[in-house]
């Protein structure tokens, strides 16, 4: 795991990044033009953070170093920022914030297993979760959450919801994001391995 | 009058001074850096200012001086019978302000960058091996669009995506990734032939052992 990439690691990591790239163009623009953004970021994240997971998590059959997913997401992030469409912040901060999880989930085991695939996917898309509220954090700074907890009191006040209420359904949705996360690693795991020993034979032959 | 584009690595250490500034500079500094970033991006990177002619940019800059104004505060002033409050019209606009910087600097630094513009960043940064591998990813999005066709084709042509789509999702989903592969295997091939090493001190690779080309090659029979 510690020896430097080779010319080969290099190629998959620019192959990966690249399906990763190409997800988020065509993929990620199709579903914010089904789902406007600012409607819904439910399934638009969801379906596009499992998609990326199952790309990045696969690359680490092909490219076996840590720190590889981080470059192929480096890598689709940068495809997104050169498109275009312009240089949207959300998605390439969702990207390097997933790949960042999917690396951490991948740190529980020195050799891939189902279970740390399974685990790192999870972790990559609860991030859709969170991302909003990060991401709204990072660009309005720290009046976001005072502005944020007093919309919150509001709302809940005029819909009357308890606020048990809200944060059960609250960890309903991140549950939700868990398990298809989670998923997402399992169909990774099922999808490389084969296709990565398919392709030893190949080049033993 | 336009200045010449400046290189990438330059627009790089820009996006760095301004995400620093934008985080740490109250709404003076915040409001003096927004306008010298307009007046940089006019006059070196027009394209950058794209945002600018959009709604949902002016909504995302101005919504959370809004909530801001209306929800903060008992409410000092009033207008239109909307009870306004000074201290959160001030934090709106600071929030706004910030927002506003933090785009342009990524505009800035991005708006008309392209793929050969970053390979050459990183390879002046000794980053040799993620250099290249932009641009295999670039250069594969037009094979990975030729490939999902053919491959979308060929299971439509054989009764597929009717009767059982998921698992002609999967075979569709590892067909192209087959694809994907193979066209790795062939740059992977090709970039070892010429001695390229990705290695962070390695210089560009010179073909050995060739004679040098003539001028009269062409004339030959």
């Amino acid at each position: 795991m510690k020896e430097a990439f080779s010319v080969r690691d290099w190629v998959y990591i620019g192959l990966f990044g690249g399906l990763w790239g190409a997800l988020e163009l065509t993929l990620g623009s199709f579903l914010h033009l089904i789902f406007p953004p600012l409607a819904d970021t439910f399934w638009v994240g969801i379906i596009m953070a499992s998609a990326a997971s199952v790309v990045a998590l696969m690359s680490r059959f092909f490219a076996p170093h840590r720190g590889s997913i981080l470059l192929v997401a480096l890598i689709a992030s940068l495809l997104k920022a050169l498109s275009l469409g312009g240089v949207v912040i959300g998605p390439i901060g969702a990207i390097m914030a997933e790949a960042l999880l999917l690396e951490a989930g991948l740190l529980v085991s020195s050799q891939p297993r189902r279970g740390a695939f399974s685990l790192a996917g999870a972790l990559a898309v609860s991030w859709n979760f969170f991302h909003r509220f990060a991401m709204m954090r990072l660009l309005y700074g720290k009046g976001f959450s005072e502005v944020g907890k007093k919309m919150i009191d509001d709302g809940g006040r005029l819909l009357g919801l308890e606020v048990s209420l809200a944060l059960w359904l609250l960890g309903l949705l991140l549950l939700f994001r868990l398990l298809a996360g989670a998923l997402a690693g399992i169909l990774a795991w099922e999808l490389g391995g084969p296709l990565r020993r398919r392709l030893s034979r190949r080049h033993e032959d | 009058m336009k200045i010449r584009r400046p290189p990438a690595a330059v627009k790089m250490a820009a996006l760095f001074v301004f995400l620093a500034l934008a985080a740490f500079l109250p709404w003076q500094g915040l409001a003096a850096l927004g306008a010298l970033q307009v007046g940089a991006a006019l006059l070196v990177q027009p394209a950058a200012l794209g945002p600018l002619r959009k709604v949902r940019f002016w909504l995302l800059i101005l919504l959370p001086v809004v909530f801001a104004a209306l929800l903060l505060g008992g409410g000092s002033a009033s207008w239109q019978g909307l009870r306004l409050n000074a201290g959160g019209t001030a934090l709106g606009l600071r929030m706004a302000l910030r927002a506003f910087c933090l785009v342009m600097a990524f505009q800035i630094a991005l708006a008309d960058a392209s793929t050969s513009d970053m390979i050459r960043l990183f390879t002046h940064l000794n980053l040799r091996g993620l250099g290249f591998a932009l641009g295999v990813a670039a250069n594969m999005l037009s094979t990975l669009r030729a490939t999902s066709e053919v491959v979308f084709h060929t299971l439509l042509l054989r009764g597929g995506w009717r009767r059982n789509p998921l698992r002609d999702l999967k075979l569709y989903t590892l067909g192209v990734l087959a694809g994907t592969l193979r066209h790795g295997d062939g740059i992977v091939q090709a970039a070892s032939m010429r001695g390229f090493d990705p290695g962070p001190g390695a210089k560009a690779a010179k073909p050995r052992g060739l004679p040098p080309a003539r001028s009269d090659a062409g004339d030959r029979p």
